[in-house]
């Protein structure tokens, strides 16, 4: 059987229900959870609507801190890959956020790969975001070029930055506190303001020996 | 109007569970407090860890409103008389000292440190060190540098202060500014990264 850092119980029907959640709420049936992460609260998944097979995805020994919000339309996947640490981050996601192993995120940071483009510019298209919300029950913006957000291996995001739609951040960058990123950021980078820009560069450290070391002292 | 939903400020005192506190814990017992200074929730204390004697030194007439006052093992947090925080976040690893007569509006975030270390190697042993499996072996090495927040300064929403700054006596920190350097007494900063704002004469 499944081991995570927290107890899941299933009622008469089969739903999952995280043991001693604050929030009475099944977590969704789209939703995987691998050994040793910490899903926190279905309250996470509260605004997730998503409608594919696996919508949302915590790795191994990952953890969702100071409940985080899953938002997700029906076509949104939330990937989170092995030993992610999330503290309060809000995603939204219309098409894909893939967060890969040994990310950081702080609190406050929101990650969203749907917000208005060039094509949905237009008052019609924008009105017709709002009254397609509308229409539905739960009420999710589907926003019409939602485009995928990728975060590479080993990147740590400051508190309150803000990551836009289409933006890939290179493995072992840093993202700073409060910076807003709206373009591709390079391997290895220190970033930071409105617009984010790059600061600095680090050496690129973190070698394949030195993550089997760490990993190997883990298992020990 | 309902005037259970006002907030009902509370005399701060070591160790006392607030009444009608949502917030099921105690006030901590290594703090020291100066007369009239009130509190509204114990919340402010939720990730509080400090073992230091005491780990928060409070002067008197202080106003702490939906605040956090968060610190790690070896964190201390001082304020002056007469300070009103409201809505703030201080997070201190090491020190974090607050003059007299100063206010911090909502949204406010005061850091000491990085919390982790810059370097990528590092940083991807520390992901896996405070992961849920993750053996409670002494984390690599991260910068630390405590913030000083002199008497009368004035701190706009969502302004932020990083570590090792020193902002002096007087100083004006508009709302939404990033303050990564020392702010002169007097000045009035905006911005991010902030920069002084230049005096406009008539």
């Amino acid at each position: 059987m499944l081991k995570l850092a927290q107890n899941i119980i299933r009622d008469p029907s089969g739903r999952a229900f995280i043991e001693h959640d604050w929030f009475p709420a099944a977590l969704p049936d789209n939703i995987e959870l691998e050994e040793m992460c910490y899903p926190d609260t279905a309250y996470s998944f509260a605004s997730f609507f998503s409608e594919k097979p696996v919508g949302f995805r915590l790795g191994f020994a990952s953890g969702n801190y100071g409940h985080c919000l899953f938002s997700a339309g029906k076509n949104g996947e939330i990937r989170i890959g092995k030993f992610v640490t999330l503290q309060c981050v809000r995603f939204i996601s219309n098409v894909l956020i893939d967060i890969h192993d040994h990310c950081m995120v702080s609190w406050g940071v929101t990650i969203t790969d749907s917000w208005i483009t060039d094509d949905t510019m237009s008052l019609e298209l924008k009105r017709n975001i709002l009254e397609n919300a509308a229409k539905s029950n739960h009420r999710h913006l589907e926003f019409l070029e939602p485009r995928k957000v990728v975060i590479q291996e080993n990147v740590w995001i400051g508190f309150e930055a803000v990551i836009l739609p289409g933006v890939t951040i290179g493995r072992g960058s840093i993202i700073g506190a409060k910076s807003v990123i709206v373009e591709d950021i390079p391997p290895y980078a220190v970033v930071a303001g409105n617009p984010g820009r790059v600061v600095k560069y680090l050496e690129p450290t973190d070698t394949p020996e030195l993550k089997d070391r760490i990993l190997k002292e883990i298992k020990n | 109007m309902n005037p259970n939903s006002n907030i009902a400020f509370q005399p701060l005192i070591p160790g006392v569970q607030l009444k009608n506190d949502w917030c099921n814990f105690p006030v901590p017992l290594n703090i020291e407090v100066g007369e009239n200074t009130v509190i509204d929730s114990s919340s402010t204390f939720k990730k509080f860890f400090s073992k230091k004697q005491p780990g928060l030194r409070l002067g008197k007439h202080i106003t702490l409103q939906g605040s956090s006052l968060a610190t790690e093992l070896h964190g201390y947090i001082e304020i002056g008389d007469y300070s009103y925080i409201s809505g703030a976040a201080i997070i201190a690893c090491d020190k974090v000292i607050i003059g007299k007569y100063v206010f911090m509006a909502g949204g406010v975030t005061i850091v000491d440190s990085d919390f982790h270390p810059l370097d990528p190697g590092e940083r991807l042993e520390d992901t896996v060190i405070i992961s849920t499996v993750g053996k409670k072996k002494e984390r690599p090495h991260f910068v630390v540098s405590p913030v000083v927040i002199e008497d009368d300064v004035w701190i706009g929403y969502n302004a932020t202060i990083m570590k090792g700054v020193t902002i002096g006596q007087g100083a004006i920190i508009q709302p939404g500014s990033m303050i990564l350097k020392d702010v002169p007494a007097g000045a009035t900063v905006s911005g991010n990264p902030a920069r002084i704002e230049e005096k406009e004469y008539a």
